[in-house]
């Protein structure tokens, strides 16, 4: 533990910390859906949110099981749902490259959307140890909020009223982590094109329409910041 | 057994995706221009996932007429763009929507 820092880690979990409160409804729902879907034994949808870790696939395998689909659509379209975390590790990955094997072999397993647009903020000139123990701290705070938040969804879910619409709190946070995100006039470009196509596609089956947003946006950013700003660096107009 | 073996499936796959770049494939340096692509990601994703489920079932429709949700957003909208507060603007966003629904809307 001789890269661990506390004060990095602290300023992860401070990070993080309101990006947790819109996992404690989502959990809860998540939670709730496993108790009343009767097709699914609780422990194994339960166990969900320690094995695949990531909430909006989960409701997904938990909805699919509950009409009797079969292991292949259900893997397949948790594959789908996530496949915007190969873009999570793509992007963090040159920032990553001097960090420890071990430590970027399991770090992933936690790289949570939230994980992601928080660690997604730190620069490459940031040091390993700082890197890592700003990651611990996220993901030390994160991951027992939505294990906690599944478990009472799972208990007591159905005695949280429906009129309190405490799961809107979960676009509401993405929404705004996406005005967060955009810092230039390609980011507003990327972020517009990823919301149409998802917003098209959202009756492709397995997910599809997210997967084909997030492309479709990273891909309208990058011709949108060649044609824009040519091949300056764009964070020169975002500071201008 | 169907449960386990797809729960466990859809983890591996959901861990091989996340590891990909950072865990195996992350030694070799990508493109340039690949390297610039991926700052987009963030937006793209987060735009990607939180319109959709916005805008409900009726998609695009539901924009053309603004009910308490996408009200609320808007002004939630502001509150991030002015402050870059997250509790404040989950706050902000919840408040006004509960008082949208008072409201009747």
């Amino acid at each position: 533990m001789d890269w661990f820092q506390a004060a990095a880690a602290r300023a992860g979990a401070a990070a993080v910390a309101p990006l947790a409160v819109p996992a404690v409804p989502f959990g809860v729902v998540f939670g709730l859906l496993v108790a009343e879907t009767p097709q699914v034994d609780n422990l194994a949808g339960w166990s969900s949110s320690f094995i695949i870790v990531a909430g909006a696939s989960q409701l997904a395998a938990i909805t699919l099981l509950g009409t009797g689909a079969s292991v292949v659509a259900v893997v397949t379209t948790v594959a789908v749902i996530n496949a915007r975390h190969l873009m999570y590790s793509a992007a963090l990955s040159s920032r990553w490259r001097t960090v420890p094997r071990w430590f970027r072999i399991t770090a992933p397993y936690l790289l949570i959307d939230q994980v992601f647009a928080v660690n997604d903020q730190l620069g490459p000139e940031v040091e390993d140890d700082y890197r890592m123990s700003y990651y611990a701290g996220t993901v030390a705070l994160l991951f027992p909020v939505w294990m906690i938040a599944s478990t009472v969804g799972l208990l007591v879910g159905d005695a949280i009223p429906e009129s309190w619409s405490l799961d809107y709190t979960v676009p509401l946070m993405f929404g705004a982590l996406m005005i967060l995100g955009v810092s230039n006039r390609p980011g507003v470009a990327a972020a517009l094109t990823g919301a149409a196509v998802a917003v098209a596609g959202r009756d492709l089956p397995n997910g599809l329409g997210l997967l084909l947003g997030v492309m479709a946006g990273v891909l309208v950013g990058a011709v949108a910041e060649e044609v824009l700003l040519g091949r300056r660096d764009p964070d020169a107009e975002a500071e201008a | 057994m169907t449960t386990w073996v797809a729960i466990l499936l859809g983890g591996v796959a959901t861990f091989l995706l996340r590891a990909s770049f950072i865990a195996f494939l992350g030694d070799r340096q990508l493109p340039e221009r690949v390297e610039r692509a991926l700052r987009y990601v963030g937006p793209s994703a987060f735009a990607a996932i939180a319109i959709p489920a916005l805008l409900g079932d009726d998609g695009l429709a539901g924009a053309i007429t603004p009910d308490a949700r996408i009200i609320a957003a808007l002004v939630a909208a502001a509150v991030i763009w002015k402050t870059r507060n997250m509790p404040a603007t989950l706050a902000v966003g919840m408040i006004g929507l509960w008082t949208l629904q008072w409201a009747g809307l």
